[in-house]
């Protein structure tokens, strides 16, 4: 019996060394190993043995079956990491690998903003217009009511290029300039680059970025402008802000406002952020001067319009936690990264 | 402008109202209120003492022990200062008091005995001897006239007042002033407004054979001046310092007080000559001619241009006009007789010589804002009502002066409906009615339909419709309009904006593939031609700004590579790699 076990022990681990696949070997251990293979079938075959008998045989058969099923797992082993290898040669792509980081840039927060209020307008039927930098005296000046010995037009405040040009202060310019290409009903915006005389510092730049928007129509009222300010208010800054409308003075418009919505951060109760006044000046609005609707050509006694300014910058200090106008221009992008 | 409030109850009464509700009506009216100074700030807890008895403290040498009576009761405070004595009077702070100087005050032991306060010196109230004389001294601040015992030592130094900080916008400058903001208050609050005394005891003299005006330039509107002889040089009374002193200005002596007084009061600056300094009776305004010079009050010389306009006798320059007094021809304490000026120079012409001198003062900084020629008047009368009932001098009969415009009240009419179309509020035309007469507008109803006014000469900003709508609606109340969203508004073709939708497109692509938008300057110094090797850079093309801010910021820049570059540096100096970056 003994030499049956030997024999069968060697014929299986000599079955082994021919095998090329852990298939194949799997095969081998089904043979010897499996519920009716060869090995199996003497161990099942013990209960027949005298005790004595089946003491010396089951140690024998045992210790050949450790031996076989060491080798096959050695085998099955070795087999399996050559197929594997050679899947992964196969197929180069795993479908179940993490993905490879995808590098997304970003949009400057003044876009972002800009782009915002954009939207907000487009909701309202405004068009949208782009006008020059470079723009003349009296687009900037003359046409919007503001007088020759006006602080404005001081060369401290205003940079000019020659005596009919210069660097525009305001996109009001660019209300001039629809008024006079084009007859009510007007609904427009424009959006850019504005230039005055302030050294950079926390909360001036020479170069910033305004919104304009102008409303030119029969019947338009004081009320529509509140209105147009509170709808602008809430998308922009969300539906629990309320709005204050402060008099105040713009050659341009009359009568002039200054808006404040209640502040972020308190919600209204004061704070330092609003100098303890729940309020916090976002823009300057008005209705439209009459002088400046003549000074279009457009009939005073007919129309009336509304007209509101934004800083774009101050809108963006307004939603983040920045309160230092420089890092605007610093283009630092790690600081760009974070606004999305 | 700062507004102090004990000096605004002169003309309206506001003693019942809080500074802050105060400060909240008037930055709804337009008359933004940026800060609140209470100048009894630390002095709550520190009242007038008499010091009773002074004992040696039995446990330590250099510490008395005062039994003091503070009116409402008795306390034992310690001190270290010798210049203490019975029954000096002396400012107390008692337990609780946080002073000016920031020390807390609290009742303790000190060797055994306890101390229910501190007795002050000026240093600890933050005050010098312009505020009460003897303030400076080394030790306790003795009080050296009688008040009654437990008067809050705010009020003995007439720092019983808040000062409110008011913005005043540009096309108010008729507001620059206490009696200016009064009125604006006296509607807001719907409350009397009392104006100040104008009158005054004119001698037998003549002005017009003391003195004469002639006007030889465009940039003077108005000048008046009056005479006073047999001046009387000394201090002012209390509470001309105190007031002066609550809105910055130093007391200089009564004379000098008197013109800065009237400046802040009703807004008119004035100047006063030695009328014994001018030569051949006569002033003259004139322009300066080139290359002549001045020694100004602050003893600096300048040469001016015939940009300048100056005050002169027949011999020399007496002043530069609404900028600074000559220093030959000031007030000194031997003055004998002077002249007072009350001028109205044109804005621009003040800001031009200003500018160019680098030299500013309270006079020029409101002839900058703007100051209307009815003001003139209303000024030197006041000017004169002080020294008249002071008794300060003689004041000659009657006034020079001499007068290129024409000063009137402006009359206008609209129709109300279009007033209330354009505000979409309703309101009566009782209530049109006595917001404008609050406001010192005449008013006219016709028909229930038409509204005549008469503008005083001093509203230069009232002109049109929108005016006296905004003057309506700033007082009835910007927040009774409704909100309503362009309901009346007519339909608008939507034009396509290509290029910005474009614009648009392409930066959101560009951000798609990991770009981030930058935001630079459009201004630049010529440096990048050479830096970027720019071999068919035509300089000709440049456009350059004729006042640059600075030589970096002098040119509209040609390409935005050398930008790009600076951000690239800044950022790699940062640790920042890998950069992917664009602008359009």
């Amino acid at each position: 019996m003994k030499d049956k076990i030997v024999e069968m022990l060697n014929k299986g681990l000599s079955d082994l060394v021919s095998k090329t696949s852990s298939r194949e070997i799997e095969e081998v251990r089904v043979k010897y190993l499996g519920k009716s293979g060869e090995l199996t079938a003497i161990l099942k075959d013990m209960k027949n043995y005298e005790p004595e008998q089946r003491k010396e045989i089951g140690a024998i058969v045992n210790s050949a079956r450790k031996e076989l099923e060491d080798k096959i797992a050695e085998y099955k082993a070795k087999f399996e990491q050559e197929e594997m290898d050679k899947k992964l040669k196969e197929d180069a792509i795993d479908v179940t690998m993490p993905a490879k980081n995808v590098r997304i840039g970003a949009l400057n927060p003044i876009t972002i903003v800009q782009n915002k209020i954009i939207n907000i307008f487009k909701d309202l039927g405004f068009d949208i217009y782009d006008g020059p930098e470079i723009d003349f005296y009296e687009y900037n000046f003359d046409k919007l009511n503001i007088p020759a010995d006006h602080p404005a037009r001081e060369s401290q405040d205003t940079f000019y290029i020659d005596d009919k040009r210069l660097l525009r202060s305001q996109t009001s310019t660019m209300q001039i300039r629809v008024m006079e290409n084009s007859k009510p009903p007007i609904k427009m915006i424009s959006t850019g680059k504005v230039y005055r005389g302030d050294e950079l510092d926390a909360s001036h730049s020479p170069i910033f970025y305004q919104l304009e928007a102008l409303v030119i129509d029969k019947n338009v009222t004081l009320a529509d402008l509140k209105g147009t300010l509170d709808y602008l208010a809430k998308s922009l800054f969300g539906s629990d802000v309320s709005i204050r409308m402060r008099p105040s003075f713009f050659p341009f418009t009359e009568p002039s406002v200054e808006v404040d919505i209640t502040c972020s951060k308190c919600k209204g109760k004061g704070c330092p952020t609003c100098k303890n006044s729940g309020w916090v000046e976002i823009l300057g609005a008005g209705m439209v001067n009459p002088k400046v609707l003549d000074n279009c050509g457009i009939d005073s006694k007919v129309y009336s319009g509304f007209a509101l300014g934004i800083g774009i910058e101050r809108v963006v200090l307004g939603l983040s936690e920045i309160s230092d106008i420089r890092i605007l221009v610093e283009n630092d992008v790690r600081t760009l990264n974070q606004y999305k | 402008m700062k507004l102090s409030l004990k000096w605004l109850n002169d003309f309206v009464d506001v003693k019942d109202v809080k500074p802050e509700e105060l400060a909240e009506k008037m930055t709804n009216a337009g008359f933004e209120v940026e800060s609140i100074e209470y100048k009894s700030k630390g002095m709550e807890r520190v009242f007038v003492g008499e010091i009773l008895k002074l004992e040696k403290h039995p446990n330590a040498d250099r510490l008395q022990v005062c039994s003091i009576d503070v009116g409402f009761e008795k306390v034992q405070i310690l001190t270290a200062a010798t210049n203490v004595f019975e029954g000096a009077l002396i400012p107390v702070a008692l337990d609780g008091a946080d002073l000016p100087c920031g020390v807390l005050i609290k009742t303790s032991k000190m060797r055994g005995l306890e101390s229910q306060g501190m007795l002050c010196s000026g240093q600890e109230l933050k005050i010098d001897n312009s505020v009460y004389d003897g303030a400076e001294i080394d030790g306790i601040m003795i009080l050296h006239e009688d008040y009654k015992l437990g008067t809050p030592i705010a009020e003995v130094l007439g720092l019983d007042d808040v000062v409110l900080d008011v913005t005043v916008l540009s096309n108010r400058p008729d507001c620059n002033s206490v009696l200016g903001l009064a009125r604006e208050i006296s509607v807001i609050l719907n409350r009397e407004l009392t104006l100040p005394a104008l009158d005054y005891v004119e001698s037998d003299r003549k002005c017009e054979d003391y003195i004469d005006v002639d006007i030889n330039t465009d940039r003077c509107l108005r000048y008046m001046a009056s005479v006073v002889t047999d001046l009387k040089i000394c201090e002012s009374p209390k509470y001309i310092k105190q007031r002066l002193n609550a809105v910055g200005i130093r007391s200089i002596n009564n004379i000098v007080d008197i013109t800065n007084y009237v400046l802040m009061e009703i807004g008119q600056p004035m100047h006063s000559f030695d009328y014994d300094k001018i030569d051949d009776k006569v002033i003259e305004i004139r322009n300066a001619k080139n290359n002549e010079k001045v020694l100004a009050l602050n003893m600096e010389e300048y040469e001016l241009d015939t940009k300048d306009t100056v005050i002169a006798d027949s011999h020399k320059i007496l002043a530069i006009a609404g900028v600074m007094g000559g220093f030959n021809s000031g007030i000194n304490s031997m003055s004998k007789n002077l002249v007072f000026e009350s001028a109205t120079f044109v804005k621009g012409g003040v800001r031009a010589t200003s500018r160019k001198l680098g030299l500013s003062s309270d006079s020029s900084n409101r002839y900058e804002k703007g100051v209307e020629p009815a003001f003139c008047e209303i000024g030197l009368k006041r000017a004169l009502h002080l020294i008249s009932s002071l008794g300060y001098g003689n004041i000659c009969k009657g006034i020079v002066e001499e007068t290129l415009i024409d000063i009137k009240p402006k009359r206008l009419s609209f129709d109300i409906k279009d007033i209330t179309k354009l505000l979409a509020v309703e309101i009566s035309n009782e209530e049109i009615t006595n917001i404008l007469e609050r406001l010192d507008i005449k008013v006219n109803i016709e028909n229930d339909s038409i509204l005549n006014i008469e503008v005083p000469a001093v509203r230069n900003d009232i002109a049109n419709i929108s005016d006296i709508a905004e003057e309506i609606i700033r007082i009835y109340g910007f927040d009774k309009v409704q909100s309503t969203l362009l309901n009346t508004t007519s339909y608008c073709k939507r034009n396509k904006n290509l290029k910005l939708d474009n614009i648009s497109l392409l930066k959101n692509k560009l951000v798609d593939c990991g770009f981030v938008e930058l935001n630079t300057f459009t201004l630049s110094n010529l440096d990048y031609v050479k830096k970027l090797n720019l071999s068919n850079f035509n300089r000709e093309e440049v456009i350059a700004i004729s006042n640059p801010l600075n030589e970096d910021l002098k040119y509209m820049r040609t390409n935005l590579a050398d930008s790009l570059l600076n951000v690239i540096q800044y950022n790699e100096r940062h640790g920042n790699k890998n950069l992917q970056i664009f602008e359009i």
